[in-house]
């Protein structure tokens, strides 16, 4: 059973992971001085999370819930479900790209420089979950 | 015999006498190549001597050997590897090596240099393909490799395609932690094998020749070779290693809990940021490949006290997140220095950690120490203790002869013994066997002691690596023992022959699967080869190097991981994990064909077609 109800709870979890990171003290920093566009596109359900930090509307970036015209350097492309595997620290990056469970398009150097953020990010969307009363 | 010459060159140092040998092409299918007919002409050599030989005596063979596929100009295979007994472990060693050397060996006619005797006076070697000469050396005794390279590259061969290995002042002084140098930034790193070298008084090898021999089929190898590059640009491991070099697993491993810190006792490290791959851009001026190689994972650094090759990931880890140094210039200033005086850096960085761990504890005696003391994260303190280690002086000399020395010249203490991270005396290198257990039984049952890339497990475990039909399925959880004494002995067997007999780099192996490496064999030798012919072939190599080490001694109790990683952290990435080693070592002995005593059995020896113990 897939763990997401709909696209609006996809926003609800991963979209508010990444607009939580907007506020947190050690991540903010990194994304922005990373100056990525990397857009994250799920499956069953299907949505989609741009982060821009390249021309950020609002500092230190942007989190686009759904469709959008702006052009990403990087998609970053799975299942739902193995997003949230992967943001509970439960899937290995090297080998999800290795066996395309995460399908990486664009240069490669852009999601070696994200990984430094992951660490932080994990615990944030432990935090998460447990403030929306949501399993792990 | 198609890949190969048939015939290597057998140089005696003490009589001064070359001679070309013949070796017959039964070799190449019994023993694959590389280490493995390493492995056969050390055994070969010694005879009846070998439980007691002293690997730095006169009599003591060294080999370099090539693989079959070296030179074809297929992506991965520039490597050539080092063989002898090693003066660090005492047991078999081994070292291998990309860059040029082995392709311009085989370039110059040769398949290999197996080395005995001791010259008179320093001496060098000049390999082309009318056989070697030997010259006087006196006064590059005592320069560093970068300068011996560049004298000897003058010298030697002029106009011919040339490469040189060498040793630095470490070799000279035959430090157990000595390793060989080809071009400033390759080295046959591990298991002392410049002491070997250094010990026959032999500064400098260099090779110069334009012959390789033909491919059985050169329309499967260009099918093979473009099959592999594709493979090669799509792969993540590949396309990393190409982007930002092997920095690019200093983020990942420290995520993972792979990443080594504090001499093992920390389960994470926020220094890590100040070496990992956005980091290194600060000071990478440019990147270069071995021989025929897509990837070009190596990195040349400028800062103001190195320019050269620069460090890579195990020497990252070992000079920096091991010692808690986060400072990418000093850890690049170290690197230097360890490759111009010829020292492994994995070991070096494993013994400083040890001594800094004992220093910080008031457990080193102060007539060791002298002047130096040595904190966690002292960077000047850390390039200090890496220069004396070069240059033989103060707590350098015992420094330079690894953990396992370093700890017997100091009282029986518990806290010694758990400092000394090391397995049959050759250092444990940067990788975490609490992440993915198997590394546990890897480390404790590798033919050399801890070693990483003795097989392809530490990808295949975590499933970046697939090899579909010895590990059909989805990865085996990481954290456990289950299923990995099956593993690593399928990995032993295949992608050890293939690495280290074949000699496929390691890194390029990790985007293939069994189909590319038996084709590969096919298109060069013209055999036919079948996933589980070279299984066989690479079990039989495996075989032989664990008979050797039966020989000088090696049991049951020597296969055992140092005590401090088998304990779990409280916190970080893999809390509460802790490798069983012993219960995955009785399923691996008995899918090994060894007794209880871990020694081979009469009938798995003669299943596999090898002398019976103390038989030759």
């Amino acid at each position: 059973m897939p763990y997401f109800k709909d696209a609006d709870d996809v926003y609800d979890l991963l979209g508010g992971l990444f607009r939580q990171g907007r506020e947190h003290a050690d991540l903010a920093p990194k994304v922005a001085a990373s100056k990525i566009l990397i857009q994250f596109q799920y499956r069953e359900p299907e949505a989609v999370i741009t982060i821009n930090a390249r021309n950020p509307q609002e500092p230190p970036f942007d989190v686009i819930l759904g469709p959008t015209d702006i052009k990403p350097d990087v998609v970053m492309s799975m299942k739902a479900d193995v997003a949230h595997e992967f943001w509970l620290g439960k899937v290995n990056l090297l080998t999800a790209l290795a066996r395309r469970q995460i399908v990486a398009q664009g240069p490669v150097s852009v999601a070696i420089k994200l990984v430094p953020v992951l660490g932080p990010a994990f615990s944030l969307y432990r935090q998460l979950l447990e403030q929306k009363g949501r399993p792990a | 015999m198609s890949g190969w010459h048939g015939r290597y060159l057998e140089v005696d140092l003490g009589g001064g006498r070359v001679q070309a040998r013949a070796w017959p092409e039964t070799w190449g299918e019994h023993f694959g190549g590389g280490s493995g007919l390493g492995a056969w002409l050390v055994w070969s050599e010694l005879g009846a001597a070998l439980p007691h030989q002293d690997p730095l005596d006169a009599s003591s063979p060294l080999v370099f050997f090539t693989g079959p596929l070296t030179g074809s100009g297929l992506p991965g295979t520039a490597r050539s590897v080092v063989c002898a007994l090693s003066p660090l472990t005492g047991i078999w060693g081994e070292a291998n090596a990309g860059g040029n050397f082995g392709p311009v060996l085989k370039a110059a006619g040769w398949d290999g240099i197996l080395i005995r005797g001791r010259a008179a006076r320093p001496c060098w070697i000049e390999v082309g393909d009318g056989g070697a000469v030997m010259h006087p050396a006196d006064d590059l005794w005592g320069r560093d490799t970068y300068e011996t390279t560049a004298v000897v590259l003058d010298r030697a061969l002029r106009g011919a395609l040339a490469a040189v290995a060498c040793i630095g002042p470490a070799g000279e002084r035959r430090a157990p932690l000595a390793a060989i140098i080809h071009n400033r930034g390759h080295a046959f790193g591990r298991t002392g094998m410049g002491a070997v070298m250094g010990s026959k008084n032999l500064k400098a090898i260099a090779v110069g020749g334009r012959t390789l021999p033909p491919a059985a089929s050169p329309a499967l190898l260009r099918e093979v070779r473009a099959r592999m590059l594709g493979k090669i640009r799509e792969h993540i491991v590949t396309q990393s290693l190409s982007f930002a070099g092997t920095a690019s697993s200093i983020d990942l491993s420290s995520l993972s809990g792979d990443l080594p810190v504090r001499n093992w006792t920390r389960p994470g490290w926020e220094g890590a940021e100040a070496i990992n791959a956005t980091s290194y851009e600060s000071i990478l001026v440019g990147r270069e490949s071995c021989f025929a190689c897509p990837v070009g994972c190596k990195r040349r650094v400028r800062t103001e006290r190195a320019e050269g090759p620069g460090p890579e990931y195990e020497t990252l880890a070992a000079l920096g997140s091991l010692l808690e140094v986060a400072d990418l210039g000093a850890i690049a200033h170290a690197n230097e220095i360890c490759n111009r005086a010829g020292l492994d850096t994995i070991s070096l960085g494993g013994t400083i950690a040890m001594a800094t761990e004992l220093d910080e504890a008031g457990l080193l005696p102060a007539g060791m120490m002298g002047s130096l003391r040595l904190r966690w994260g002292d960077a000047a303190a850390m390039v200090e203790a890496v220069r004396q280690a070069a240059a033989g002086e103060g707590l350098g000399r015992w420094l330079a002869q690894g953990t396992r020395r370093l700890a017997a010249a100091l009282p029986d203490d518990e806290a010694i013994r758990d400092a000394a991270v090391h397995v049959k005396g050759l250092e444990v290198p940067m990788h975490d066997p609490r992440v993915n257990h198997g590394m546990a039984l890897a480390y404790a049952t590798s033919y050399r002691g801890a070693c990483h890339v003795s097989e392809l497990n530490y990808f295949l475990e975590q499933g970046a690596a697939s090899m579909p039909v010895l590990v059909p399925g989805e990865p085996l959880p990481g954290p456990s023992g289950e299923g990995k004494a099956a593993l690593l002995a399928a990995a032993q067997d295949f992608t050890g022959l293939a690495c280290n007999c074949l000699l496929f780099c390691y890194f390029v192996l990790v985007a293939l699967d069994e189909t590319d490496v038996c084709q590969a064999v096919e298109a060069v030798t013209g055999r036919p080869a079948t996933v589980a012919g070279l299984r066989e072939t690479g079990e039989r190599v495996w075989m032989l190097k664990r008979l050797i080490n039966t020989a000088r001694g090696v049991t049951r109790r020597d296969d055992l991981l140092p005590a401090r990683l088998l304990r779990a952290f409280d916190e970080g990435p893999v809390a509460g994990s802790s490798p069983e080693p012993e219960s995955m070592l009785i399923e691996f002995y008995r899918l090994r064909g060894l007794d209880e005593e871990g020694r081979p059995r009469a009938e798995t020896l003669a299943r596999l077609g090898l002398p019976m113990a103390g038989a030759r």
